[in-house]
């Protein structure tokens, strides 16, 4: 080969090599070792925020958060563990673990679920207010809103924090106090029940003034004046139990406001508060607005209802057969109150409705409805007899696992419509006006004194639900009716019937001191596994194990597992 | 070069005394052929000796020979360096062709490697590579089981015989719990390619690359292992016609082991309880059928000096044992081949597509079918059940008639999948070769499915009910290496690989579902058709996300005098998924071996390499975006009179989230004696696993969000492996050999589970894992993760007697007085301690008969359907395991409780042997006149049989919870759950037939 042969061929080779290289080398600069991650279907603080809508939808955010109140974690706390409300384990079902029991035996641990479920609750509330807060707060410095304008939404948005943290101080006690989001610590200490009671108060007391006293569509359902000073009204209420100072005085300053703005009075129909279509109801202070579309998340239908009661209703999923009422606590009414509801009979169905469904049910069409697993100790056989009215039985085998699954009258109080989604459509009044009147009769009857006038008060509730007055505040308790009579007995029965269902019970047997006296409202079943438990430390729930895992910081309250 | 020049020179005088011998004797006739081997096509240079003589002949470039024999009794003997020799004898043929199989010794294997190929006594890593030949026969109808049991430590498992459903696959027990556990599929040089766009009958090999050297070339995604999928290529100088064919009958082994009617009236007048409707049904055999399959595959293979291709056209036609289930799938495969500029460019073309139209069935229907009253007829004239068109039907807890479930409601899918890749390679000059690689994969599922308005089982709540469903996943990669090979230093060869890989992968999606339907008869192909659409009440979502993977990665190997190996290999990548401070990893590896043999003077080793190796391979989430604080609608907001959404976070930020870790060092010899009659090779592997990804609880403050990805906790695996082969028995007319694979599990531990996040830390020393499930056992944990401990403790309440009031009796742990959820204790492990695969192949003349056995030892089964209903009152509402009727105390009183509680008494052991495979086959004789190559009839069966003491469905084990409403789906630290969901096992015999053209 010649010297010139080779020289090309060289050229070549190196021509070829400096193409490759110039090829690698723009390849690489062309964006190829760029690894931002792309966005389609998601939104950061980025891209969000950038108009009205979206700011809206940000402080939408605090009050989605009230989603699970009505029938979640919070109603499974505030009225499984007490007197008005239990789950019997039917055959099989509602077992699951002998969590429901435990509730209702007050002998829950650290690691049953709705322990976590009641704190995320709170927390995300608490949390959410706070982001939000800091949120409008940098949007005042950096000049893209005014000052009057974020105030009044700060107000607002303390109030809504001011609600989570009276839950959170009502069934935790000690919890952490997180006031600020941006500089929250990492793992914050449980501070006492009764500082983070007096951070409130103090805190609702001064932002008071600039929330909204308007009661018209531009409030509904969020935190206005007046929802605030329920709320007041509701933590002075227990401020005995939240502090270990009463302020009596207080409750009534808070009710008042409320009572003479002249913008709430009672409906002239209780239910007007509980049916479908129950939206401005002129009682409602403050309201969740569930739709069966645009705001899910309220399902006691599902919850309570029998399996075949899908068809006394034309659901459009099967019930569950769960939550009930118990024998005592449904008892506690007269047979003439319209809050307690007709019972069906074998020949017609029940003609009224009332805050329980009892008695034989009946399909759309008129046919009984069956119960096709029916056991065969059940004196009724298949047809439906919800609380096995009229046979004599235990209408409610309060716990199981014997409980037969027509055992127990269920909660009727929110109307079922028919063709009712499992997300049912009715609202649901958080504070409503009746309980406003309540409240300022306690008060009035603990300073004592006004006897007289707390009548009034409560007269006015039994006068709407067609029941003669009382003549006075005494009587026995409705789960120990056998007993003798106990001061203000029948105020604390009545506001058990007025208030059933809406997360009311747990705090009011806790304020009154009864609710240690579980023995005398549940028989447990023999089952191995089930203990009762009485103790004291039962009026705070234990903080769920998860939370003591993320946080070492935390001090699990007393007499429970868990450091 | 040297040799066959040897050869040759050899050769010539051979020819010239032949010459002269032929002309001496009259009879003689000329005998032409050609020979050829299935891997390289024509041989030249094939010595071809009359036996008995020194008269012979070679074979030309082309494989041709002629030669002039004696008569028809001579008998002609082929033999060529490389080739095991091979005798033919004449008769009276005039053309005799001839196939050489190659002789390969165990370690002349060639391997394919991450990015290239390596003679196996070269690596110094743990490969196994499993060639088409050695298979699992028979119906195979997922890639996958065509290696189960092959390869020592691959674990494919899967209960339960869904034709639709894929396998779990695990390499070398855990190594990751929130990342991804399976291993990685590189198909054709794609990695993450989809398994299912491949045919089982166009796979040349697989190539299962175990330690964490090995796959650290694959650095990010090589964490569980990698799997290199090769296809068949055409071969230079031949032309083939091959048709592969079999029809399989499918039939169910065992289904739950309930009640019939008669047990069923015994048990319900016993204790007076359960409803009599006086029918006798068998309700597995009413919601099975006995599953038909076929399936065909014809290949066009062949090639020239520059171009060579191989297109192959597959069809299967599966029928499910579920009532209406099955799968009908077309394949097409292409592959080119194409070389240029002498020889020093070559580019291939890889086109594979599939179109699968599938019936998936209800597997709800099996559930309800184990659960449905005996006594109970399918169908009913009496008017009340109008309403569920003539199908009888209870109103009970989620009980709902199983055989109206299939034959009324629909549920069905097409997938259509196709990938595309095109491959340059150009040799710039000797040993150095540059190549550019372009693949694209597109995949489509869509999913219909229908309610009736009278079916019971969903459809009649909600007056008819649709879905439909699209998802769409696209990626596409670009990569380029650099390869460059050559003698350094007398006797060093080195070998060295650098290059660019970029990927991104998009994934889209939509799904519209809702009711309300006035007529059943547009099923899901007319959603507007639905009132909920126009009532607000039908729920539509859709969503799309993208990832990218950046790597440059590069590897040295190092030959000394065939004695002594050195690798090195780095990969540094980034993942668009992780938090902008971490998101590039580096992950090397380095393994060295040495070929003892050369030291060792004994006759009957062959080889015996020792080698060892440590490399870090990584793992990303399974998800996007997880490292950025996201808002999301979080339902809706009451605001001005009108309901606005309302965002909320969705994840919070973790700038920090980066590379999950695994950190594994691989000790192995791999070994051939007595002239490869026994070879095999052994492992000893120990993995640690740090920066493990998870999604924790974190605190709320001062995090947005309760839920974050994070890099916490460790985990740690240690094993041994050993695989052999023995080739027993070799004579011409008969063979016998037995391969066998074995891994042991010596340790399986959750480290940690704690760490720091956000200046908090986290201490999840313990979780309760898992939930049992509705009617009645929610919030029943069914593990126990415990950091120190193994993974897969299954833990439950101890199980002490039924007393003779009828209670049951647990076991009081604590002895605290109280049996309460804190005298649970760990009662099991649901993960395996050892596997063995025991293959036996015998040929005898034109007969081969395969057996293949496998075993899988030491792990526990929570059999939740004796969980749930070993309660005889439950007879009122299901029915029971016959087992129920056990549940008595010494005196004989049955258990009186009403509700299932979960105790040791339900965890069983669920080891177990089975007979996977068996087949028979016979390969016929052709003259060469028939024009075919080979003709070959099978027959096999799979899961013939299973000796298990486990009383559930199938004892496979189960390496992540397959239940989908308990918020552990595919969770792996929920292993060794049997849930109700499962599948009847199968067995399936099969009869087919391969033909060569």
């Amino acid at each position: 080969m010649k010297t010139k042969d080779i020289n090309k061929m060289k050229k070549s080779v190196f021509l070829i090599r400096v193409i490759m290289i110039a090829f690698i080398v723009t390849a690489f600069s062309q964006s190829c070792t760029k690894l931002d991650e792309e966005l389609y279907g998601e939104v950061t603080p980025d891209n969000f925020f950038q108009t009205e809508e979206e700011f809206i939808s940000a402080l939408g955010g605090a009050y989605t958060q009230f989603g699970s109140f009505a029938s979640g974690d919070p109603l499974t706390l505030q009225d499984i563990s007490t007197d008005e409300m239990t789950v019997p384990t039917r055959g099989s079902d509602w077992d699951d673990g002998g969590n429901w029991r435990r509730l209702t035996l007050h002998s829950w641990t650290y690691e049953d679920g709705s322990m976590g479920g009641g704190w995320n609750f709170g927390f995300s509330g608490v949390n959410t207010a706070n982001r939000l807060i800091n949120q409008f707060e940098t949007l005042v410095e950096g000049g893209q809103v005014e000052q009057s304008a974020a105030d009044a939404f700060i107000a607002e948005l303390q109030a809504v924090r001011g609600f989570f943290y009276w839950q959170l101080i009502d069934m935790y006690g000690n919890v952490p106090l997180v006031t600020d989001f941006a500089s929250a610590e990492a793992a914050p200490s449980t501070v006492p029940r009764k500082d983070v009671y007096d951070f409130l108060v103090a805190d609702l007391e001064a932002s008071a003034s600039k929330l909204s006293t308007a009661v018209d569509g531009s409030t509904y359902g969020r935190m206005n004046y007046y929802a605030g000073q329920t709320l007041l009204a509701k933590l002075y209420l227990n401020a005995e139990v939240y502090s270990g100072t009463a302020q009596w005085d207080k409750v009534i300053t808070a009710c008042d406001a409320v009572i003479n703005s002249g913008k709430y009075s009672l409906e002239d129909n209780y239910f007007s508060n509980f049916n479908v279509d129950n939206s401005g109801s002129n009682e409602f202070i403050f309201a969740i607005p569930y739709d069966e579309v645009f705001f899910t998340g309220f399902d006691i239908v599902m919850r309570t209802m029998h399996y075949g009661s899908q068809y006394t209703y034309n659901l459009t999923a099967q019930p569950w057969n769960g939550f009930c009422t118990l024998e005592e606590f449904y008892n506690s009414y007269d047979d003439t109150d319209l809050r307690k509801g007709d019972v069906g009979t074998a020949d017609v169905p029940a003609v009224k409705r009332g805050n329980f469904i009892a008695g034989y049910q009946y399909t759309l069409g008129g046919d009984y409805v069956m119960d096709d697993g029916y056991e065969a100790t059940d004196p009724e056989g298949a047809p439906l007899n919800l609380g096995n009215m009229g046979t004599g039985l235990p209408q409610i085998q309060e716990l199981g696992p014997q409980a037969l699954r027509q055992d127990g009258v269920r909660i009727g109080k929110w109307e079922f419509g028919i063709g009712s989604r499992d997300n049912m459509s009715n609202d649901y009044a958080v504070f409503r006006y009746a309980d406003v009147l309540l409240m300022k009769a306690e008060a009035l009857w603990r300073q004592g004194g006004h006897a007289a006038e707390a009548l009034a008060l409560v007269n006015q509730i039994r006068s709407r639900a067609g029941v003669p007055d009382l003549t006075t505040l005494n009587g026995p308790l409705s789960f120990d009716m056998a007993a003798s009579d106990v001061d203000g007995g029948e105020l604390f029965n009545e506001i058990g019937r007025e208030m059933f269902a809406e997360n009311h019970r747990r705090q009011d047997l806790i304020r009154w001191g009864f609710f240690t006296d579980v023995d005398k409202w549940i028989i447990p079943f023999n089952n191995p596994l089930d203990v009762m438990e009485t103790g004291a430390h039962t009026t705070l729930f234990p903080i769920h194990r998860d939370k003591l895992d993320a946080n070492p910081n935390l001090t699990q309250n007393p007499g429970y597992t868990g450091k | 070069m040297r040799n066959s020049i040897l050869r040759k020179i050899g050769i010539l005088p051979l020819l010239l005394f032949g010459f002269a011998i032929s002309f001496a004797f009259g009879q003689e006739r000329t005998i032409t052929g050609n020979v050829t081997s299935d891997e390289e096509g024509a041989i030249p240079g094939v010595n071809i000796l009359i036996q008995g003589t020194s008269q012979g002949t070679v074979t030309d470039m082309d494989g041709n020979y002629s030669l002039v024999v004696p008569g028809p009794d001579a008998v002609l003997v082929f033999s060529s360096i490389g080739f095991v020799t091979q005798t033919v004898n004449v008769g009276d043929q005039s053309t005799i062709n001839v196939v050489l199989v190659p002789d390969v010794t165990a370690l002349d294997e060639i391997l394919i490697i991450g990015y290239g190929t390596q003679k196996k006594k070269e690596t110094t890593s743990s490969i196994t590579s499993v060639k088409s030949d050695d298979f699992n026969k028979g119906y195979v109808s997922n890639p996958a089981q065509l290696i189960q049991g092959k390869v020592a430590g691959l674990s494919l498992s899967k209960a339960g015989g869904d034709p639709n459903e894929g396998y779990n696959i695990r390499l070398r027990g855990m190594s990751t719990i929130g990342a991804n556990t399976q291993p990685l599929f590189v198909i054709d040089g794609v990695p993450g390619a989809s398994l299912d766009n491949v045919d089982p009958n166009d796979i040349e090999s697989m190539d299962v690359l175990k330690d964490g050297s090995a796959a650290a070339i694959y650095g990010t995604r090589g964490s569980s292992g990698v799997i290199i999928v090769t296809t068949k290529k055409g071969r230079k100088g031949t032309s083939h016609i091959d048709y592969n064919g079999y029809v399989t009958s499918e039939m169910v082994a065992k289904a739950t082991n309930v009640m019939n009617a008669t047990e069923w009236r015994a048990l319900s007048s016993e204790i007076g309880l359960g409803t009599d409707f006086g029918a006798d049904t068998d309700w597995f055999k009413e919601t099975t059928q006995n599953a038909l399959s076929q399936v065909h595959n014809l290949a066009l293979s062949g090639g020239t000096d520059k171009t060579s291709y191989r297109a192959s056209f597959n069809y299967r036609d599966a029928d499910g044992i579920m009532l209406n289930s099955g799968f009908t799938q077309l394949n097409a495969r292409i592959n080119l081949t194409q070389k240029a500029l002498n020889d020093r460019l070559t580019l291939d073309f890889n086109l594979g597509a599939t179109t699968r139209e599938s019936q998936y069935g209800f597997t709800d229907a099996f559930r309800y079918a184990t659960i449905f009253n005996p006594t109970a007829p399918v169908r009913s004239t009496d008017a009340a059940y109008d309403i569920y068109d003539g199908y009888f039907n209870q109103v009970l807890f989620d009980y709902y008639n199983p055989v109206q479930i299939l034959e009324q409601n629909v549920n069905e899918g097409t997938d259509k999948r196709i990938n595309l890749a095109i491959k340059g390679a150009y040799e710039i000059m000797d040993g150095l070769i540059l190549d550019a690689f372009y693949s694209i994969q597109s995949e489509s599922f869509s999913k219909g499915i229908y309610y009736d308005k009278n079916s019971y089982f969903r459809g009649m709540n909600t007056n008819g009910m649709a879905e439909r469903r699209q998802d769409n996943a696209y990626n596409q990669l670009f990569e380029m290496t650099a390869k460059w090979n050559g003698e350094i230093a007398s006797s060093v060869n080195l070998s060295a690989l650098g290059g660019y890989s970029y990927q991104d992968f998009i994934y889209e999606g939509f799904n519209a579902n809702g009711g309300d339907f006035i007529t059943d008869a547009f099923t899901y192909n007319n959603l507007s058709a639905g009132l909920d659409f126009s009532n607000g009440l039908g729920d539509v979502d859709s969503y799309k996300n993208s990832n990218k993977l950046i790597a440059f990665f590069g590897r040295v190997n190092i030959n000394v005098s065939d004695t002594w190996f050195v690798t090195a290999s780095a990969r540094y990548e980034g993942s668009s998924r992780f938090g902008v401070d971490n998101r590039w990893g580096l992950f090397p590896a380095v393994g060295a071996g040495a070929e003892l043999a050369d030291f060792i003077n004994a006759s009957f080793i062959d080889n015996l390499k020792f080698r060892v190796n440590y490399g870090i391979t990584g793992n990303q989430p399974s998800d996007s975006y997880q490292s950025l604080l996201r808002l999301g609608p979080g339902g809706n907001f009451f605001y001005n009179g009108e309901f606005v959404p309302g965002y909320t976070p969705v994840s919070n930020a973790n700038t920090d989230l980066r590379w999950e870790k695994k950190g594994e060092i691989d000790i192995g010899f791999d070994f051939s004696f007595l002239e490869s009659k026994l070879f095999g090779s052994f492992d000893f592997y120990t993995r640690t696993t740090t920066d493990l990804l998870f999604e924790y609880q974190v605190p709320v403050p001062p995090n947005l969000y309760d839920q974050a990805w994070l890099n916490l906790g460790e985990i740690k695996s240690s094993g041994l492996e050993l695989a052999l082969t023995w080739n027993a028995v070799e004579k011409s007319d008969f063979s016998y050999s037995l391969a066998m694979t074995y891994s042991y599990s010596l340790e399986n531990t959750l480290v940690s589970l704690s760490g720091a996040f956000n200046g908090a830390d986290l201490e999840y020393g313990v979780r309760y894992l898992g939930n049992m499930g509705s009617p009645g056992q929610n919030q029943v944990p069914l593990i126990k993760a415990e950091e120190g401990e193994p993974f897969g403790q299954l833990y439950a309440h101890t199980f002490v007697e039924i007393d003779d009031g009828g209670n049951l009796i647990l076991l009081d742990t604590n002895g605290d007085g109280t049996v309460d959820p804190d005298d649970r204790q760990v009662v099991g492990n649901g993960l395996p301690d050892f596997q063995f695969g025991l293959g036996n192949n015998f040929t005898y003349k034109n007969w081969d008969l395969n057996v293949y056995f496998r075993g899988v030892m030491g792990h526990q089964l929570n059999n939740t359907y004796r969980a749930f209903y070993e309660v005889p009152n439950m007879i009122t509402s299901y029915n029971l395991p016959k087992t129920a009727t056990d549940m008595r105390s010494s005196s004989g009183t049955l258990l009186n409780n009403s509700s299932g509680v979960l105790s040791d008494y339900h965890i069983e052991n669920a080891s177990f042997v089975s007979l996977d495979n068996l087949s028979l086959g016979y390969n016929f004789d052709l003259p060469e006149s028939s024009g075919f190559r080979n003709i070959r009839v099978y027959f096999s069966g799979n899961n013939l049989f299973y000796i298990t003491g486990y009383d559930g469905v199938d004892p496979n084990p189960r390496y992540a919870d397959n239940a989908t409403d308990q918020g552990t789906h595919n969770n792996p630290l929920v292993p060794g759950i049997d849930r109700r969901n499962t599948w009847f096992r199968t067995r399936s015999v099969s009869f087919g037939v391969n033909i060569g053209f």
